[in-house]
């Protein structure tokens, strides 16, 4: 037990978060790896009297993600999030608009069962199911994309473990035993099975974690893009991480983007009202990342 | 104003705490910094006396040691929990009015009652019309700041704050950080996140392994 004076703890305690870089864009001409033109959406209810009561979620919704980049998506409560990933996923079906999966219709991709090979989600509670042993809930994700067999299986979760920086002991343990950012290593393990990877979708990934966790969970998604070439798509508010290593933001608002670009510029000079706020709110913890910002800017 | 020597903390015969000792003056801001599951909080209820868990040492309030007197620090320390502790089948007026009446010496008029929820509530930002709603219907920051006008109520010179802003968003946390700083009494903030005590100001940090 130590007790030390506010300079010195926050010398040492605040994150140090400018050693994480976002992965560099390739130059040469790519195809986005997915495409949303123009979606819109409402849901539609029958109320008690039998009349249709529809309301209006998302309007006119266009984005392009390319492959090994990272994007983040802010937004607050009720602003359509959950709504554009269900559209991402084709859960549920647009009003108008195209969603394209490597210029294939996501519709004729569900069809042909390709589809969850190629998206995966890590929802805001990792959704490990509690009465499973972590190995057999790895050994389920294999069983459904590969025919493998159980040795091969085996190798493969052996392998995945040892990627996201855990030791075998957890294999056998309850997704209740594990602690918070262990439980977010496995649900990352789990997603990065999937054998045909093309976009990750991770709702909330920091919430509920100490710092120097978040940080680790960080290099770790870095390093499997590395590998594996996904794109990655982060739903957050944690404005004082997300500079650091996203490629691009964008801010969802009462269901449109309203902002769009990269981080460094939206913090510089916030346009839309609501992003002025959340810029605002989380200035402290920018201060940092501003500073280097702005001398990187007159290095060159 | 508080002095806290030697406390230890043990549950099932296990040592949770050990050789704790802090120093407050009235007014003053401390944090207690670590990581989960290092006895944060157990240390906060002890201090406020709401814990099942058994308590050694000395815990010296006003030059007196109240370390086995529960409700004597049950009276005097206000605990902001991290998950919401409001009554959820009485309305929030109610729960107010409640502290208000065991607050005070004569029992005002109803008249006064209401009075005195509407200044609380404005003190805290909230509109007056909060007092007919229940805890169900307010968000998480909401309820934090009822939980403040209830300390305020209260007259307490020790505020304990577990982990208030874990779940609320950048712009709420902001704003409730505000409202804890306009506090007169003194604070103990038990978090994780250096940022809060950067910007609540804390001059002294405990850190806890």
């Amino acid at each position: 037990m130590q007790l030390l004076q506010q300079q010195d703890f926050l010398e040492k305690y605040l994150p140090n978060y400018r050693d994480l870089h976002p992965p560099e864009v390739s130059k040469s001409s790519v195809d986005s790896i997915l495409t949303l033109k123009g979606i819109d959406f409402s849901y539609r209810k029958k109320n008690w009297l039998g009349k249709i009561a529809s309301h209006h979620v998302l309007s006119n919704i266009s984005l392009e993600l390319f492959p090994s980049l990272i994007y983040a998506l802010l937004g607050e409560s009720g602003a359509g999030k959950t709504t554009l990933f269900k559209i991402i996923c084709s859960c549920l079906k647009p009003d108008a608009g195209d969603t394209l999966l490597m210029q294939k219709d996501v519709k004729v991709l569900r069809e042909t069962g390709e589809l969850p090979q190629m998206i995966q989600i890590i929802p805001q509670d990792n959704g490990l199911n509690p009465s499973k042993k972590i190995y057999a809930i790895l050994d389920r994700t294999l069983k459904v994309y590969t025919k493998k067999n159980f040795k091969d299986r085996q190798k493969l979760i052996l392998e995945i473990i040892a990627k996201v920086g855990l030791t075998t002991e957890v294999l056998e343990k309850y997704p209740f035993q594990l602690s918070g950012g262990q439980k977010k290593r496995i649900a990352i393990a789990r997603s990065v099975l999937a054998p045909d990877l093309k976009l990750l979708v991770a709702d909330e990934p920091f919430s509920g974690l100490d710092y120097d966790i978040r940080k680790g969970i960080i290099q770790l998604f870095l390093e499997l893009q590395k590998q594996k070439n996904f794109a990655l798509l982060l739903v957050s508010h944690e404005l004082d991480i997300l500079p650091y290593f996203c490629n691009e933001v964008m801010v969802l608002h009462k269901g449109s983007i309203v902002e769009k670009g990269k981080p460094a510029n939206i913090l510089q000079n916030p346009q839309h009202p609501y992003t002025q706020s959340l810029v605002q709110a989380s200035l402290p913890s920018l201060e940092n990342f501003l500073a280097t910002w702005a001398n990187s800017v007159d290095g060159k | 104003m508080l002095k806290v020597e030697n406390l230890q903390i043990l549950r099932n015969q296990k040592t949770i705490v050990k050789d704790l000792s802090l120093e407050l003056a009235k007014g003053e801001k401390i944090a207690i910094y670590g990581p989960s599951g290092c006895g944060k909080t157990t240390t906060g209820q002890a201090i406020a006396g709401i814990t099942d868990a058994q308590v050694k040492g000395q815990i010296w309030f006003y030059e007196e040691n109240r370390a086995n007197d529960a409700w004597f620090l049950r009276k005097h320390v206000s605990y902001i929990f991290q998950e919401n502790a409001l009554n959820p089948i009485m309305n929030i007026g109610k729960q107010l009015a409640e502290v208000i009446i065991a607050n005070s010496n004569n029992i005002p008029s109803p008249k006064e009652i209401q009075e005195l929820i509407g200044q609380a509530l404005s003190e805290v930002d909230l509109p007056e019309s909060f007092a007919r709603k229940y805890p169900n219907e307010c968000s998480g920051g909401e309820k934090q700041r009822i939980l403040t006008a209830i300390a305020r109520l209260k007259n307490s010179p020790l505020v304990i704050l577990d982990e208030p802003t874990a779940s609320l968003d950048q712009i709420r946390r902001i704003e409730i950080l505000k409202i804890f700083k306009k506090l007169q009494s003194s604070l103990i903030l038990i978090t994780h996140n250096p940022y809060d005590i950067k910007e609540l100001g804390c001059g002294k940090i405990l850190i806890m392994k």
